[in-house]
């Protein structure tokens, strides 16, 4: 940003962005930005916010009735943060949910490059701090990233990766993962449907990971997958 | 009527998955989302699908609202027209009938009104009348009724690319006023 051209043009741009006048192609190339260039996430925050109070100026109109039926009917039927027999006591701790937010929005950047394009996104902290896993997917190609960002299993042990759908009761494997370096990998159709909606979490295992195909060691982190658009559209 | 503290409260119920809150936000905020997605979508029957829409999607994500920094209406009302745009755009390709747009532009705000930011409203609205007339009509009607540049051009019979540099220069020119 250091040319003086570039201040009004992005500011513009930012502007063209909130107000959906960029066709989708822009639209991507925008958010890819949008990752990486806070002033330009900044830019859009403010334009959202000057431009919503232009909705003062729409008159309030009352929906149909059926509209809130349905609503409470759709959710009676999907409990929130309890997963049928898979009872980890995550939602406890609020406080760990905001750092993981702090810590995507710090790491964000380093999940992206040109080839890999992560839409949703998980990060694991531990309780204590000590562990501390970003994770991305990105549907072309079913490729999963895993960055270890701190932490390491102690002598003789593992950390591995697991999916929890949203629906399902039980955990999936997605291996075990290097502690030390990052590691892109494909992952099946079955395990990719599980991801929107899903959990990822990390648990501490035997070399070479759980013998039974279910966690067996301690439960480090988890978290929900998310995807990063909304941090910018609001 | 219910206040921005109000709003944010309800607004970290829901992140709780707390169902009564999310009916109370809807009973508190509904009319000013619907009223943003029918202005947008100009069918009722599109915009209550898109608000039910909006508001399961602010289940799913009130616990990220935080991380905006905006206030709980901005955030709401930004969630509603975003959504309101892309079925826009899956439904219509686009097409935008500008008719209807001049007679709503200078109804009086509702009664909702208040739940924004007074002094937000105030300051774009001036800033809108240091734009010449026809130019804030267009950054509203692409706001309000989600008009493309094609829509605009159309509808003030220019080249594209003339509307483009006109918008945007208005833009830029918001920009300079807002920062004032």
């Amino acid at each position: 940003m250091s040319d003086q051209q570039d201040i009004p043009e992005d500011e513009a741009l930012a502007a063209e962005y909130v107000l959906r006048l960029l066709d989708a192609d822009a639209e991507r190339a925008f958010e890819a930005r949008l990752l990486n260039e806070p002033d330009l996430a900044a830019q859009v925050r403010f334009w959202e916010a000057e431009f919503s109070a232009l909705a003062a100026d729409v008159p309030d109109e009352a929906p149909s009735p059926s509209v809130k039926a349905k609503l409470v009917a759709e959710l009676s039927g999907e409990p929130k943060g309890l997963r049928r027999g898979w009872s980890w006591s995550w939602l406890a701790f609020p406080a760990m949910a905001a750092l993981a937010v702090a810590a995507f929005l710090a790491f964000s950047p380093m999940l992206r490059d040109p080839v890999f394009d992560p839409t949703l996104h998980a990060t694991l902290i531990s309780e204590d701090g000590t562990v501390h896993i970003e994770a991305g997917y990105s549907p072309e190609g079913d490729l999963f990233k895993v960055i270890p960002e701190q932490g390491a299993p102690a002598a003789g042990r593992d950390f591995e990766l697991w999916v929890i759908g949203a629906d399902a009761d039980a955990p999936v494997s997605l291996g075990v993962i290097s502690a030390s370096q990052e590691s892109l990998f494909e992952i099946t159709p079955e395990i990719a449907a599980l991801i929107d909606g899903g959990t990822l979490a990390v648990s501490d295992e035997p070399v070479g990971g759980s013998p039974t195909g279910a966690p067996t060691g301690a439960i480090l982190a988890i978290d929900e997958f998310f995807d990063a658009d909304l941090f910018q559209a609001g | 009527m219910t206040d921005r503290k109000d709003i944010e409260e309800l607004i970290g119920k829901v992140a709780l998955g707390d169902r009564a809150a999310l009916a109370a936000l809807y009973d508190a905020t509904s009319g000013k989302l619907f009223g943003v997605c029918l202005r947008v979508l100009k069918s009722r029957a599109e915009a209550e699908d898109t608000l039910q829409e909006v508001y399961l999607r602010v289940w799913a994500k009130a616990d990220r609202y935080a991380v905006t920094g905006h206030s709980p209406m901005t955030w709401l009302i930004t969630v509603a027209r975003n959504l309101a745009i892309d079925r826009l755009r899956a439904h219509k390709s686009n097409h935008v009938d500008l008719d209807s747009v001049g007679e709503l532009v200078e109804k009086r705000p509702g009664p909702e009104a208040a739940t924004i930011a007074a002094s937000e409203q105030r300051r774009i609205s001036a800033c809108f009348e240091e734009l010449p007339q026809d130019r804030a009509e267009a950054v509203r009607a692409v706001y309000l009724d989600g008009a493309t540049y094609q829509a605009l051009a159309d509808r003030f019979d220019v080249p594209l690319n003339t509307m483009r540099t006109w918008l945007r220069r208005s833009l830029i020119s918001l920009k300079e006023c807002l920062s004032r």
